[in-house]
């Protein structure tokens, strides 16, 4: 068993001593959220990259870690369907992402992800507002003024409205890129490194608003993480583990295809 | 309309780039509105004053200098010829009308026409008050005469000899004031006109000493030039060559004199359009460079926007857009600064009076100042737009793995 996962599930059973339940999933009671098969992806002429099968309900959350070259970018950028599987199956939320053409992506992305970038990107030009506004603009949608002022106080900033973000805090920029992410009620929300670069109180509020939003809005968490902190906050939140899903480096481009790193509920 | 909205957001979060751009673009395209206000000026001008005259026939010379004089009195005139000639023009068959010019005085630098009645009905002029002359030594005033010089029905008031202010005085002549034109925006409103025999008189006396000496002016009476209407445009061909060979005088073709001094101020208008587009280039650099910086300084927010669900597409136009927020910030600068240039340069010449009509003006050919604002933002933005389209929404994702 690789060394990662080890460190989870220790992190995992000292968390959860006393809920002896919680390493049983219950996966196939709920509406599926992802289910890959055979999913692999390349680019170019480079290292193909050989995901494991995963089927992840939809309410859940997924920690997904591993080295650098294992293939993390990739396997958001395809949830997200900013590419495209080249062999096996993905579908997310219903839709079959390898059927879906490039021009209604954006529109499916806009809909159904939402997305919590480790360096945030508020845009300095705006206003946290406008910020959020900005998404409708990006969905072709028009501005629901109201959403957003809705989404701003349910994480306790709506009176940050009108600022800007040089003007915010660490922890309220969180906040505030977080309401843009569940701001169109996504579906799946994918949140990279959402606690790099935050001490441990905020590491632990930021998994907490995070694991919260997600189940307000009843969207599927992932979490592409090296921090094991991560885990910790959500055992200290969550009843039901999350699922872990390590990837290995990736094969030599003339690789045999064997399913690399694993997972399981 | 939330496009416009955002793209002005973007713009202003960079203040003092906006501003930079917008100044340079609005210098060039001021410099290119002064341009196209100043020769539709002048070509208006000219049109407005040549029209209806077919040829000027005065002393040999230059023919551009007839028409400078005698129809747009700019110029002095090359010298005067004998009235007999002139009248012995309108037993041509294809004269229709010959109107006798007489110029040599002036009161206050304002040129003093000697003409017939026929001068105010070709340019349509009309009166605001008081007749036409009836009699020689009456006049009738242009309204920017009448204006500038404070005078009244009524006034009196003695010319000077020459066409500038300054000359030496003809006290013993005094002109009467019958009436004053209404404005017309052309030649005829700083002039004052009065009876060709008025110049004679003024003149004569002024030279003759006795009786005899009189009688012997009268019969080798002069005017300076003549413009003349044809019959028929085929005249254009034949009138001019006669008039140059069988007389001692010329016929000149303002059409064609015209063109000539346009086409001479054309290379002036040349270089300083040259310069105009290279500051435009310059702006247009600037423009680019600024949104080049600005694609590169957000490319995580554009990419962010692409994660969001915005097609590649949308940030292309939300980029243009923002280029062409510029462009229309710096044409409308542009286009108030040209027309204050041309104000300001009218004010500090004095030209008002001469070529420019007053008031703001809009010809059609000023429709190229936005379209070009908006040309040299679009390119401007090519690069940066192609730039911000293949970016790599994979960035956003830092763990890289």
């Amino acid at each position: 068993m690789p060394r990662y996962e080890q460190a989870y599930l220790d992190v995992w059973r000292r968390a959860t001593l006393n809920s002896p339940q919680v390493r049983t999933a219950c996966v196939a009671t709920k509406r599926s959220m992802i289910q890959s098969r055979r999913l692999q992806f390349a680019y170019g002429a480079g290292q193909r990259l050989v995901f494991p099968d995963v089927a992840v309900a939809q309410g859940s959350v997924l920690l997904l870690s591993g080295p650098s070259g294992s293939g993390k970018s990739t396997w958001l950028a395809l949830l997200a369907a900013l590419v495209q599987p080249q062999q096996g199956s993905l579908t997310v939320a219903g839709q079959d992402l390898g059927t879906l053409a490039r021009r209604s992506a954006d529109a499916w992305r806009a809909r159904q992800i939402g997305f919590l970038p480790q360096k945030l990107h508020l845009s300095a030009a705006l206003t946290v507002q406008h910020n959020l506004e900005v998404a409708f603009w990006a969905a072709g949608m028009p501005v629901d003024a109201q959403r957003v002022q809705q989404v701003l106080a349910q994480l306790g900033v709506a009176d940050l409205a009108q600022r800007l973000p040089s003007q915010l805090s660490g922890g309220q920029a969180q906040r505030v890129a977080l309401a843009r992410a569940v701001l169109m009620q996504p579906r799946l929300i994918l949140a990279d490194e959402p606690t790099a670069s935050l001490d441990d109180a905020a590491a632990q509020d930021a998994v907490q608003l995070l694991v919260q939003a997600a189940v307000q809005h009843g969207a599927t968490l992932v979490i592409a993480t090296h921090d094991a902190r991560v885990a910790q906050a959500l055992a200290s939140c969550m009843e039901e583990p999350p699922i872990l899903l390590h990837l290995a480096p990736a094969l030599p481009p003339k690789g045999s295809g064997t399913a690399q790193g694993s997972a399981w509920a | 309309m939330i496009t416009l909205a955002f793209a002005w957001r973007y713009v202003w979060a960079r203040p003092m780039a906006a501003l930079l751009n917008v100044l340079l673009l609005s210098l060039g395209l001021g410099s290119i509105t002064f341009l196209l206000l100043v020769s539709h000026h002048v070509e208006r001008a000219f049109e407005r004053d040549l029209a209806g005259i077919d040829a000027v026939v005065g002393a040999k010379g230059s023919p551009m200098q007839l028409i400078l004089s005698g129809v747009l009195h700019l110029d002095v005139p090359p010298g005067n010829v004998p009235l007999a000639a002139v009248n012995a023009l309108k037993k041509n068959p294809l004269v229709a009308e010959v109107i006798p010019i007489s110029l040599g005085d002036n009161l206050q630098g304002y040129r003093i026409v000697g003409t017939s009645p026929a001068y105010l009905t070709h340019y349509q002029a009309t009166l605001a008050q008081g007749r036409v002359w009836d009699a020689p030594m009456q006049v009738v005033l242009g309204a920017t005469v009448a204006r500038t010089l404070g005078l009244q029905l009524g006034q009196q008031f003695a010319g000077s000899h020459g066409l500038g202010a300054g000359g030496h005085a003809h006290g013993d002549q005094a002109f009467t004031v019958v009436g004053v034109l209404a404005a017309q925006g052309g030649v005829i409103d700083r002039l004052i006109i009065t009876d060709t025999a008025s110049v004679w008189k003024v003149h004569e006396s002024a030279q003759g000493v006795d009786e005899e000496d009189r009688q012997a002016l009268e019969d080798d009476r002069e005017v300076t030039m003549a413009l003349v209407r044809y019959t028929s445009p085929l005249a254009a061909v034949t009138f001019p060559r006669w008039v140059n060979t069988t007389t001692d005088m010329q016929a000149a073709a303002p059409a064609l004199e015209v063109t000539r001094l346009l086409h001479m101020l054309g290379l002036g208008t040349d270089v300083l359009r040259a310069f105009a587009g290279m500051l435009l280039v310059t702006a247009g650099l600037s423009v680019f460079i600024a949104l080049w910086n600005a694609v590169r300084e957000r490319q995580g927010d554009l990419a962010l926007l692409r994660m969001l669900g915005a097609p590649a597409g949308r940030i292309s136009v939300l980029l243009m857009t923002e280029a062409l927020w510029l462009a229309l910030l710096s044409a409308l600068c542009g286009l108030a600064l040209g027309q204050a240039f041309v104000l300001g340069l009218g004010w500090v010449l004095g030209l008002q009076s001469q070529l420019m009509a007053t008031g703001l003006l809009w010809p059609n050919t000023l429709w190229v100042v936005p379209a070009l604002a908006a040309v040299v933002a679009l390119c401007a933005a090519v690069l940066p737009v192609w730039q911000a389209y293949r970016s790599d929404v994979l960035q956003l994702l830092q763990s890289k793995g």
